[in-house]
Protein backbone atom coordinates (compact mmCIF):
# COMPACT_ATOMS: atom_id res chain seq x y z
CA UNK A 1 0.00 0.00 0.00
CA UNK A 2 1.49 3.54 -0.80
CA UNK A 3 1.69 5.83 2.07
CA UNK A 4 0.49 8.67 0.76
CA UNK A 5 -0.08 12.11 2.95
CA UNK A 6 -3.86 13.47 3.60
CA UNK A 7 -4.44 15.94 0.98
CA UNK A 8 -3.65 13.21 -1.83
CA UNK A 9 -6.30 11.06 -0.25
CA UNK A 10 -8.99 13.64 -0.10
CA UNK A 11 -8.03 14.69 -4.00
CA UNK A 12 -8.03 11.22 -4.81
CA UNK A 13 -11.86 11.10 -2.66
CA UNK A 14 -12.96 14.65 -3.84
CA UNK A 15 -12.71 13.01 -7.58
CA UNK A 16 -14.73 10.70 -6.85
CA UNK A 17 -17.15 13.04 -4.61
CA UNK A 18 -17.41 15.22 -8.41
CA UNK A 19 -18.13 12.55 -10.13
CA UNK A 20 -21.32 10.86 -8.56
CA UNK A 21 -22.97 14.64 -8.09
CA UNK A 22 -21.99 15.71 -11.54
CA UNK A 23 -23.16 12.06 -12.86
CA UNK A 24 -26.57 12.67 -10.32
CA UNK A 25 -27.15 16.04 -11.99
CA UNK A 26 -26.87 15.22 -15.43
CA UNK A 27 -30.25 13.13 -15.02
CA UNK A 28 -32.15 16.79 -15.13
CA UNK A 29 -30.99 16.65 -18.82
CA UNK A 30 -32.55 13.65 -19.76
CA UNK A 31 -36.15 14.08 -20.99
CA UNK A 32 -36.14 11.20 -23.47
CA UNK A 33 -34.52 8.12 -25.14
CA UNK A 34 -32.04 10.25 -27.74
CA UNK A 35 -30.99 12.40 -24.68
CA UNK A 36 -30.67 8.85 -22.52
CA UNK A 37 -28.80 7.40 -25.39
CA UNK A 38 -26.90 10.10 -27.43
CA UNK A 39 -27.19 12.84 -25.27
CA UNK A 40 -30.02 14.04 -27.57
CA UNK A 41 -27.22 14.56 -30.21
CA UNK A 42 -25.89 17.76 -28.77
CA UNK A 43 -22.42 17.38 -28.53
CA UNK A 44 -20.67 20.45 -29.27
CA UNK A 45 -16.84 20.34 -30.04
CA UNK A 46 -15.01 20.61 -26.71
CA UNK A 47 -17.25 18.04 -25.00
CA UNK A 48 -16.69 16.06 -28.50
CA UNK A 49 -13.11 16.51 -27.96
CA UNK A 50 -12.83 15.73 -24.23
CA UNK A 51 -15.31 12.39 -24.19
CA UNK A 52 -13.48 10.93 -27.04
CA UNK A 53 -10.12 11.50 -25.81
CA UNK A 54 -10.53 10.72 -22.22
CA UNK A 55 -12.43 7.21 -23.51
CA UNK A 56 -10.24 6.41 -25.78
CA UNK A 57 -7.14 5.39 -23.32
CA UNK A 58 -7.89 2.68 -20.82
CA UNK A 59 -5.03 2.96 -19.02
CA UNK A 60 -1.88 4.91 -18.39
CA UNK A 61 0.17 1.61 -16.33
CA UNK A 62 0.58 -0.31 -19.87
CA UNK A 63 1.83 2.39 -22.06
CA UNK A 64 4.31 3.53 -19.39
CA UNK A 65 5.21 -0.20 -19.46
CA UNK A 66 5.74 -0.53 -23.20
CA UNK A 67 8.20 2.52 -22.67
CA UNK A 68 10.05 1.57 -19.74
CA UNK A 69 10.41 -1.77 -21.79
CA UNK A 70 11.06 -1.15 -25.19
CA UNK A 71 11.75 3.09 -25.37
CA UNK A 72 10.54 5.36 -28.35
CA UNK A 73 9.17 2.57 -30.21
CA UNK A 74 6.24 2.72 -28.17
CA UNK A 75 5.21 6.09 -29.89
CA UNK A 76 5.66 4.44 -33.13
CA UNK A 77 3.55 1.92 -32.82
CA UNK A 78 0.99 3.23 -29.85
CA UNK A 79 1.20 6.43 -31.43
CA UNK A 80 2.28 7.19 -35.34
CA UNK A 81 -0.03 4.28 -36.91
CA UNK A 82 -3.08 5.11 -34.82
CA UNK A 83 -2.94 9.08 -35.86
CA UNK A 84 -2.85 8.39 -39.61
CA UNK A 85 -5.89 6.00 -39.00
CA UNK A 86 -7.97 8.38 -36.88
CA UNK A 87 -6.89 10.58 -39.94
CA UNK A 88 -8.53 8.28 -42.60
CA UNK A 89 -11.32 8.62 -39.62
CA UNK A 90 -11.96 11.59 -39.83
CA UNK A 91 -11.59 12.35 -43.04
CA UNK A 92 -13.37 9.64 -44.88
CA UNK A 93 -15.88 8.26 -42.44
CA UNK A 94 -17.10 10.76 -39.35
CA UNK A 95 -18.91 13.55 -40.91
CA UNK A 96 -21.13 10.83 -43.27
CA UNK A 97 -21.09 8.66 -39.71
CA UNK A 98 -23.26 11.66 -38.32
CA UNK A 99 -25.12 12.63 -41.61
CA UNK A 100 -26.23 8.88 -41.41
CA UNK A 101 -28.18 10.15 -38.26
CA UNK A 102 -28.40 6.45 -36.65
CA UNK A 103 -27.09 5.16 -33.13
CA UNK A 104 -24.56 1.80 -33.06
CA UNK A 105 -22.59 -0.13 -35.78
CA UNK A 106 -24.97 -2.37 -35.82
CA UNK A 107 -27.74 0.19 -37.07
CA UNK A 108 -25.16 0.85 -39.65
CA UNK A 109 -24.91 -2.97 -40.84
CA UNK A 110 -28.53 -2.98 -41.59
CA UNK A 111 -28.80 -0.10 -42.95
CA UNK A 112 -26.27 -1.24 -45.43
CA UNK A 113 -27.59 -4.38 -45.80
CA UNK A 114 -31.07 -4.34 -45.05
CA UNK A 115 -30.72 -7.79 -42.99
CA UNK A 116 -31.47 -8.33 -39.29
CA UNK A 117 -28.61 -10.78 -39.17
CA UNK A 118 -25.86 -9.23 -40.04
CA UNK A 119 -27.11 -6.54 -37.26
CA UNK A 120 -27.66 -9.47 -34.83
CA UNK A 121 -24.26 -10.43 -35.41
CA UNK A 122 -22.84 -7.00 -35.34
CA UNK A 123 -24.09 -6.32 -31.70
CA UNK A 124 -22.57 -9.96 -30.78
CA UNK A 125 -19.02 -8.90 -31.79
CA UNK A 126 -19.19 -4.98 -30.60
CA UNK A 127 -19.94 -6.48 -27.19
CA UNK A 128 -17.17 -8.55 -26.87
CA UNK A 129 -15.53 -5.33 -28.27
CA UNK A 130 -16.56 -3.36 -25.49
CA UNK A 131 -16.76 -5.91 -22.77
CA UNK A 132 -14.45 -3.76 -19.66
CA UNK A 133 -13.57 -6.93 -17.82
CA UNK A 134 -9.41 -5.97 -18.32
CA UNK A 135 -10.48 -2.33 -17.36
CA UNK A 136 -12.10 -3.24 -14.42
CA UNK A 137 -9.22 -5.46 -13.40
CA UNK A 138 -7.39 -2.60 -13.53
CA UNK A 139 -9.10 0.09 -11.12
CA UNK A 140 -9.17 -3.27 -8.83
CA UNK A 141 -5.41 -3.26 -8.85
CA UNK A 142 -5.14 0.94 -8.37
CA UNK A 143 -7.44 0.48 -5.36
CA UNK A 144 -5.49 -2.35 -3.89
CA UNK A 145 -2.17 0.31 -4.35
CA UNK A 146 -3.80 2.65 -3.00
CA UNK A 147 -5.83 1.91 -0.08
CA UNK A 148 -4.70 -1.79 0.34
CA UNK A 149 -8.41 -3.21 -0.06
CA UNK A 150 -9.00 -7.09 -1.18
CA UNK A 151 -9.01 -6.80 -5.03
CA UNK A 152 -12.25 -7.92 -5.32
CA UNK A 153 -13.51 -4.75 -2.92
CA UNK A 154 -11.86 -2.81 -5.33
CA UNK A 155 -13.42 -4.26 -8.77
CA UNK A 156 -16.47 -4.20 -6.87
CA UNK A 157 -16.98 -0.32 -5.87
CA UNK A 158 -15.35 1.08 -9.39
CA UNK A 159 -17.76 -1.28 -10.61
CA UNK A 160 -20.88 0.16 -7.68
CA UNK A 161 -19.80 4.16 -8.40
CA UNK A 162 -19.84 3.70 -12.04
CA UNK A 163 -22.93 1.97 -12.71
CA UNK A 164 -24.69 4.95 -10.42
CA UNK A 165 -24.30 7.61 -12.39
CA UNK A 166 -24.42 5.97 -16.00
CA UNK A 167 -27.71 3.86 -14.99
CA UNK A 168 -29.22 6.92 -13.63
CA UNK A 169 -27.90 9.89 -16.52
CA UNK A 170 -26.96 7.52 -19.30
CA UNK A 171 -24.83 8.88 -22.02
CA UNK A 172 -25.23 12.55 -20.53
CA UNK A 173 -23.61 11.20 -17.20
CA UNK A 174 -20.96 9.70 -19.41
CA UNK A 175 -19.47 12.81 -20.94
CA UNK A 176 -19.47 15.36 -18.29
CA UNK A 177 -18.22 12.98 -16.22
CA UNK A 178 -15.71 12.69 -18.94
CA UNK A 179 -14.63 15.92 -18.93
CA UNK A 180 -13.41 16.23 -15.65
CA UNK A 181 -11.55 12.57 -16.40
CA UNK A 182 -10.16 14.23 -19.79
CA UNK A 183 -9.02 17.96 -17.47
CA UNK A 184 -7.14 15.36 -14.56
CA UNK A 185 -5.48 12.77 -16.93
CA UNK A 186 -4.23 16.10 -19.07
CA UNK A 187 -2.91 17.77 -16.01
CA UNK A 188 -1.55 14.40 -14.29
CA UNK A 189 0.68 13.20 -17.64
CA UNK A 190 1.87 16.94 -18.34
CA UNK A 191 2.55 17.73 -14.38
CA UNK A 192 5.12 15.03 -14.42
CA UNK A 193 7.32 15.96 -16.88
CA UNK A 194 8.98 19.19 -15.30
CA UNK A 195 9.24 17.39 -12.27
CA UNK A 196 11.13 14.02 -13.71
CA UNK A 197 13.25 16.62 -15.87
CA UNK A 198 14.13 18.93 -12.35
CA UNK A 199 14.77 16.07 -10.28
CA UNK A 200 17.50 13.82 -12.84
CA UNK A 201 17.98 16.21 -15.66
CA UNK A 202 17.82 16.71 -19.32
CA UNK A 203 18.72 15.21 -22.53
CA UNK A 204 22.29 13.94 -21.38
CA UNK A 205 20.58 11.87 -17.82
CA UNK A 206 18.71 9.98 -20.80
CA UNK A 207 21.11 9.43 -23.23
CA UNK A 208 24.02 8.21 -20.78
CA UNK A 209 21.59 5.55 -18.57
CA UNK A 210 19.41 4.47 -21.29
CA UNK A 211 20.02 1.09 -22.83
CA UNK A 212 21.27 2.15 -26.55
CA UNK A 213 17.93 1.10 -28.69
CA UNK A 214 15.29 3.19 -26.25
CA UNK A 215 15.76 6.08 -28.01
CA UNK A 216 15.54 4.62 -31.36
CA UNK A 217 12.50 5.01 -32.63
CA UNK A 218 12.63 1.61 -34.31
CA UNK A 219 13.75 0.16 -31.09
CA UNK A 220 15.65 -2.40 -33.24
CA UNK A 221 12.44 -3.75 -33.98
CA UNK A 222 12.15 -5.73 -37.33
CA UNK A 223 9.84 -3.59 -40.36
CA UNK A 224 7.07 -6.72 -39.95
CA UNK A 225 6.87 -6.74 -36.07
CA UNK A 226 6.63 -2.93 -36.12
CA UNK A 227 3.71 -3.04 -38.95
CA UNK A 228 2.26 -6.08 -37.09
CA UNK A 229 2.03 -3.86 -33.89
CA UNK A 230 1.26 -0.76 -35.72
CA UNK A 231 -1.50 -2.21 -37.59
CA UNK A 232 -4.33 -3.09 -34.82
CA UNK A 233 -4.56 0.90 -35.09
CA UNK A 234 -7.67 -0.67 -37.63
CA UNK A 235 -9.56 -1.03 -34.17
CA UNK A 236 -10.10 2.43 -34.69
CA UNK A 237 -12.24 2.06 -37.82
CA UNK A 238 -15.01 -0.29 -35.81
CA UNK A 239 -14.39 1.26 -32.53
CA UNK A 240 -18.30 1.92 -31.11
CA UNK A 241 -17.06 4.74 -28.87
CA UNK A 242 -16.00 6.65 -32.15
CA UNK A 243 -18.91 5.86 -33.77
CA UNK A 244 -21.11 6.91 -30.69
CA UNK A 245 -19.54 10.11 -30.70
CA UNK A 246 -20.00 10.94 -33.94
CA UNK A 247 -23.63 10.40 -33.80
CA UNK A 248 -24.16 12.11 -30.75
CA UNK A 249 -22.04 15.50 -32.43
CA UNK A 250 -24.51 18.58 -32.50
CA UNK A 251 -23.30 19.09 -36.34
CA UNK A 252 -22.28 16.86 -39.49
CA UNK A 253 -18.75 19.07 -39.43
CA UNK A 254 -18.16 18.51 -35.66
CA UNK A 255 -17.10 14.85 -35.76
CA UNK A 256 -14.00 15.48 -38.53
CA UNK A 257 -13.06 18.66 -36.85
CA UNK A 258 -13.38 16.88 -32.87
CA UNK A 259 -11.50 13.80 -34.43
CA UNK A 260 -8.65 16.43 -35.78
CA UNK A 261 -8.31 18.20 -32.82
CA UNK A 262 -8.49 15.10 -30.47
CA UNK A 263 -5.16 13.79 -32.41
CA UNK A 264 -3.48 16.74 -31.54
CA UNK A 265 -4.22 16.14 -27.99
CA UNK A 266 -3.29 12.98 -28.20
CA UNK A 267 0.06 13.59 -29.89
CA UNK A 268 0.78 15.80 -26.70
CA UNK A 269 -0.43 13.03 -24.28
CA UNK A 270 1.95 10.35 -26.06
CA UNK A 271 5.02 12.26 -25.77
CA UNK A 272 4.24 12.89 -22.16
CA UNK A 273 3.81 9.08 -21.09
CA UNK A 274 6.78 7.41 -23.77
CA UNK A 275 9.08 10.32 -22.05
CA UNK A 276 8.00 9.47 -18.57
CA UNK A 277 8.38 6.09 -18.93
CA UNK A 278 12.01 6.42 -20.78
CA UNK A 279 12.58 8.56 -17.80
CA UNK A 280 11.79 5.75 -15.18
CA UNK A 281 13.43 3.25 -17.05
CA UNK A 282 16.79 5.91 -16.99
CA UNK A 283 16.48 6.95 -13.33
CA UNK A 284 16.17 2.66 -12.42
CA UNK A 285 19.24 2.43 -14.66
CA UNK A 286 20.96 4.94 -13.19
CA UNK A 287 20.04 3.37 -9.22
CA UNK A 288 18.16 6.58 -8.72
CA UNK A 289 14.94 4.79 -8.87
CA UNK A 290 13.51 1.70 -7.13
CA UNK A 291 11.17 0.01 -9.57
CA UNK A 292 9.02 -2.99 -8.50
CA UNK A 293 7.95 -4.10 -11.74
CA UNK A 294 7.59 -2.56 -15.17
CA UNK A 295 4.01 -2.27 -14.91
CA UNK A 296 4.16 0.03 -11.86
CA UNK A 297 7.44 1.49 -13.00
CA UNK A 298 5.21 5.24 -14.25
CA UNK A 299 3.93 4.60 -10.64
CA UNK A 300 7.00 4.84 -9.13
CA UNK A 301 8.51 7.31 -10.73
CA UNK A 302 5.46 9.42 -9.91
CA UNK A 303 5.65 8.40 -5.96
CA UNK A 304 9.58 9.63 -6.78
CA UNK A 305 9.03 12.78 -8.00
CA UNK A 306 5.96 14.36 -7.26
CA UNK A 307 5.40 16.80 -4.52
CA UNK A 308 2.41 16.72 -2.29
CA UNK A 309 -0.89 17.87 -3.71
CA UNK A 310 0.60 17.30 -7.49
CA UNK A 311 1.01 13.70 -6.82
CA UNK A 312 -2.87 13.47 -5.70
CA UNK A 313 -3.61 15.16 -8.56
CA UNK A 314 -1.44 12.32 -10.76
CA UNK A 315 -3.41 9.58 -8.98
CA UNK A 316 -6.44 10.88 -9.44
CA UNK A 317 -6.01 11.23 -13.22
CA UNK A 318 -4.77 7.52 -13.00
CA UNK A 319 -8.27 6.75 -11.85
CA UNK A 320 -9.56 8.54 -14.41
CA UNK A 321 -7.97 7.56 -17.22
CA UNK A 322 -9.48 3.98 -16.60
CA UNK A 323 -13.24 5.11 -15.21
CA UNK A 324 -13.60 7.13 -18.35
CA UNK A 325 -13.33 3.75 -20.39
CA UNK A 326 -15.18 1.72 -18.41
CA UNK A 327 -18.56 3.75 -17.60
CA UNK A 328 -18.04 4.61 -21.63
CA UNK A 329 -17.66 1.05 -22.48
CA UNK A 330 -20.58 -0.61 -19.91
CA UNK A 331 -22.58 1.57 -21.74
CA UNK A 332 -21.78 0.74 -25.02
CA UNK A 333 -22.41 -3.16 -23.94
CA UNK A 334 -25.69 -1.94 -22.84
CA UNK A 335 -27.21 -0.46 -25.72
CA UNK A 336 -26.04 -3.54 -27.61
CA UNK A 337 -28.62 -5.21 -25.28
CA UNK A 338 -31.25 -3.04 -25.49
CA UNK A 339 -30.70 -1.02 -28.40
CA UNK A 340 -29.51 -3.58 -31.06
CA UNK A 341 -30.72 -6.72 -29.88
CA UNK A 342 -34.12 -6.50 -27.70
CA UNK A 343 -35.43 -3.08 -29.69
CA UNK A 344 -34.32 -4.17 -33.32
CA UNK A 345 -34.36 -8.10 -32.87
CA UNK A 346 -36.95 -9.30 -30.70
CA UNK A 347 -39.26 -6.63 -29.74
CA UNK A 348 -39.97 -4.23 -32.46
CA UNK A 349 -42.69 -2.41 -30.96
CA UNK A 350 -41.05 -1.41 -27.57
CA UNK A 351 -41.59 1.70 -26.23
CA UNK A 352 -38.96 4.13 -25.53
CA UNK A 353 -39.39 3.70 -21.58
CA UNK A 354 -38.76 -0.08 -22.10
CA UNK A 355 -35.82 0.11 -24.28
CA UNK A 356 -34.61 2.67 -21.44
CA UNK A 357 -35.40 0.37 -19.07
CA UNK A 358 -33.71 -2.81 -20.85
CA UNK A 359 -30.51 0.06 -20.99
CA UNK A 360 -30.52 0.53 -17.44
CA UNK A 361 -30.62 -3.70 -17.32
CA UNK A 362 -27.70 -4.30 -19.35
CA UNK A 363 -25.84 -1.85 -17.99
CA UNK A 364 -25.92 -3.83 -14.86
CA UNK A 365 -25.39 -7.46 -17.00
CA UNK A 366 -22.60 -6.01 -19.03
CA UNK A 367 -20.98 -5.06 -15.22
CA UNK A 368 -21.29 -7.62 -14.04
CA UNK A 369 -20.13 -9.65 -16.80
CA UNK A 370 -16.88 -7.84 -17.06
CA UNK A 371 -16.79 -8.27 -13.09
CA UNK A 372 -17.07 -11.74 -13.12
CA UNK A 373 -14.53 -12.35 -15.82
CA UNK A 374 -11.82 -9.58 -14.21
CA UNK A 375 -12.67 -11.67 -11.01
CA UNK A 376 -13.01 -15.25 -11.05
CA UNK A 377 -11.44 -15.96 -15.06
CA UNK A 378 -8.21 -13.78 -14.87
CA UNK A 379 -6.58 -16.04 -17.31
CA UNK A 380 -9.36 -14.91 -19.85
CA UNK A 381 -9.10 -11.29 -19.09
CA UNK A 382 -5.47 -11.48 -20.50
CA UNK A 383 -6.92 -13.36 -23.48
CA UNK A 384 -9.46 -10.83 -23.84
CA UNK A 385 -8.13 -8.06 -26.00
CA UNK A 386 -7.35 -10.75 -28.55
CA UNK A 387 -10.89 -11.38 -28.09
CA UNK A 388 -11.72 -7.74 -28.81
CA UNK A 389 -9.46 -8.08 -31.70
CA UNK A 390 -11.81 -10.74 -33.05
CA UNK A 391 -14.52 -8.17 -33.10
CA UNK A 392 -12.68 -6.69 -35.60
CA UNK A 393 -11.53 -9.30 -37.92
CA UNK A 394 -15.34 -9.62 -38.42
CA UNK A 395 -16.75 -6.08 -38.75
CA UNK A 396 -13.98 -4.16 -40.21
CA UNK A 397 -14.88 -5.07 -43.45
CA UNK A 398 -18.27 -5.33 -43.74
CA UNK A 399 -18.60 -2.26 -41.97
CA UNK A 400 -16.22 -0.47 -44.37
CA UNK A 401 -17.30 -2.02 -47.34
CA UNK A 402 -20.85 -0.73 -46.85
CA UNK A 403 -19.62 2.56 -47.05
CA UNK A 404 -16.95 2.13 -49.69
CA UNK A 405 -17.81 -0.75 -51.80
CA UNK A 406 -19.41 0.41 -55.40
CA UNK A 407 -21.42 -2.62 -55.99
CA UNK A 408 -24.67 -3.69 -54.30
CA UNK A 409 -24.60 -4.36 -50.72
CA UNK A 410 -25.24 -8.05 -50.47
CA UNK A 411 -26.35 -9.68 -46.85
CA UNK A 412 -24.93 -12.60 -47.48
CA UNK A 413 -21.31 -11.00 -48.75
CA UNK A 414 -21.13 -9.49 -45.11
CA UNK A 415 -23.08 -12.86 -43.32
CA UNK A 416 -20.28 -14.89 -44.74
CA UNK A 417 -17.37 -11.27 -43.71
CA UNK A 418 -18.49 -11.42 -40.54
CA UNK A 419 -18.53 -15.36 -39.82
CA UNK A 420 -15.26 -16.60 -41.79
CA UNK A 421 -13.77 -13.07 -40.51
CA UNK A 422 -14.52 -14.16 -36.91
CA UNK A 423 -13.89 -17.79 -37.12
CA UNK A 424 -10.58 -17.62 -38.63
CA UNK A 425 -9.26 -15.43 -36.18
CA UNK A 426 -11.13 -17.63 -32.99
CA UNK A 427 -8.65 -20.59 -34.95
CA UNK A 428 -5.57 -18.78 -35.14
CA UNK A 429 -6.05 -17.65 -31.41
CA UNK A 430 -7.26 -21.08 -30.21
CA UNK A 431 -3.99 -22.49 -32.08
CA UNK A 432 -2.00 -19.91 -30.67
CA UNK A 433 -3.20 -20.52 -27.09
CA UNK A 434 -2.88 -24.19 -27.25
CA UNK A 435 1.27 -23.69 -27.75
CA UNK A 436 2.37 -21.43 -25.47
CA UNK A 437 6.29 -20.00 -25.04
CA UNK A 438 8.29 -21.01 -21.83
CA UNK A 439 7.32 -17.27 -20.96
CA UNK A 440 3.56 -18.26 -21.33
CA UNK A 441 2.62 -15.88 -24.46
CA UNK A 442 1.22 -17.62 -27.47
CA UNK A 443 2.78 -18.92 -30.58
CA UNK A 444 0.35 -17.83 -33.31
CA UNK A 445 1.05 -19.47 -36.59
CA UNK A 446 3.41 -17.89 -38.60
CA UNK A 447 3.72 -15.69 -35.23
CA UNK A 448 1.14 -13.60 -36.86
CA UNK A 449 -1.55 -11.75 -34.71
CA UNK A 450 -5.24 -13.53 -35.35
CA UNK A 451 -6.63 -10.21 -36.57
CA UNK A 452 -4.57 -10.30 -39.56
CA UNK A 453 -5.79 -13.23 -40.94
CA UNK A 454 -9.34 -12.88 -40.00
CA UNK A 455 -9.39 -9.55 -41.79
CA UNK A 456 -7.80 -11.10 -45.38
CA UNK A 457 -10.17 -13.72 -45.20
CA UNK A 458 -13.29 -11.37 -43.98
CA UNK A 459 -12.32 -9.13 -47.28
CA UNK A 460 -12.13 -12.52 -49.34
CA UNK A 461 -15.33 -13.93 -48.77
CA UNK A 462 -16.85 -10.37 -48.84
CA UNK A 463 -15.46 -9.73 -52.20
CA UNK A 464 -16.46 -13.16 -53.56
CA UNK A 465 -19.90 -13.39 -52.30
CA UNK A 466 -20.59 -10.16 -53.46
CA UNK A 467 -19.50 -10.78 -56.76
CA UNK A 468 -21.71 -14.63 -56.76
CA UNK A 469 -24.64 -12.64 -55.49
CA UNK A 470 -24.48 -9.56 -57.89
CA UNK A 471 -23.96 -12.44 -61.09
CA UNK A 472 -26.95 -14.84 -59.72
CA UNK A 473 -29.22 -11.14 -59.28
CA UNK A 474 -28.52 -10.44 -62.80
CA UNK A 475 -29.12 -14.31 -64.38
CA UNK A 476 -32.33 -13.29 -62.61
CA UNK B 1 17.81 22.63 -29.46
CA UNK B 2 17.82 20.69 -26.75
CA UNK B 3 15.31 17.90 -26.79
CA UNK B 4 14.32 18.15 -23.28
CA UNK B 5 13.28 22.12 -23.57
CA UNK B 6 10.66 20.88 -26.85
CA UNK B 7 9.50 17.61 -24.21
CA UNK B 8 8.64 20.49 -21.70
CA UNK B 9 7.03 22.81 -24.34
CA UNK B 10 4.73 19.76 -25.42
CA UNK B 11 3.71 19.64 -22.01
CA UNK B 12 3.13 23.01 -21.33
CA UNK B 13 0.63 23.41 -24.59
CA UNK B 14 -1.28 20.22 -23.38
CA UNK B 15 -1.76 22.34 -20.39
CA UNK B 16 -2.46 25.46 -22.38
CA UNK B 17 -4.85 23.46 -25.15
CA UNK B 18 -6.89 21.77 -22.03
CA UNK B 19 -7.99 25.31 -20.11
CA UNK B 20 -8.94 26.58 -23.56
CA UNK B 21 -11.23 23.32 -24.33
CA UNK B 22 -12.42 23.52 -20.87
CA UNK B 23 -13.03 27.72 -21.41
CA UNK B 24 -14.83 26.76 -24.57
CA UNK B 25 -16.75 24.27 -23.07
CA UNK B 26 -17.51 26.65 -19.98
CA UNK B 27 -18.66 28.80 -22.52
CA UNK B 28 -21.15 26.52 -24.38
CA UNK B 29 -22.75 25.75 -20.74
CA UNK B 30 -23.25 29.10 -20.14
CA UNK B 31 -24.92 29.64 -23.46
CA UNK B 32 -27.23 26.85 -23.33
CA UNK B 33 -28.03 27.63 -19.55
CA UNK B 34 -28.96 31.47 -21.44
CA UNK B 35 -31.06 29.96 -23.53
CA UNK B 36 -32.91 28.18 -21.00
CA UNK B 37 -33.82 30.86 -19.01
Amino acid sequence: MLDLHPIDYSIILGYFILILIVGFFAKRKIHNLNDYFLAGRRLTLPIFVATLVSTWYGGLLGVGELSYNYGAVNWLTQGFFWYIIYLFFALFLANRIRKSNLTTIPDQLEKFYKDKKTRFLGAIFNFLMVTPASYLLSIGFIFTLLFDWPLWIGVLIGTLIMIFYTLRSGFIGVIYTDFIQFVLMMAGVALIIPFAVQNYGGWEFLTTNLPSLHLDITGGWSTQMILVWGFLAFWTLVDPGFYQRCYAAKDTKIPRKGILISIGFWLLFDICTTFTGLYARAAAEAGLLSVSSPTTAYLDIAISVLPIGILGIFLTGLIATVMSTIDSFTFLGAMNISHDIYKHVFRPNATDKQVMNMTKIGIVLTALFAGTLALYFDSIVAMWYTIGTIGISALIVPVLGGFFYPGRKSAKAALSSIILGAAVSLSWMIFGYLNLDSWGWPQYPLAIEPLYPGMLISLLAFLLVSLLDSKTMEGK
Amino acid sequence: MDPIILLQLDAVILVIATVILSYYFFKDMIKEFKEKK
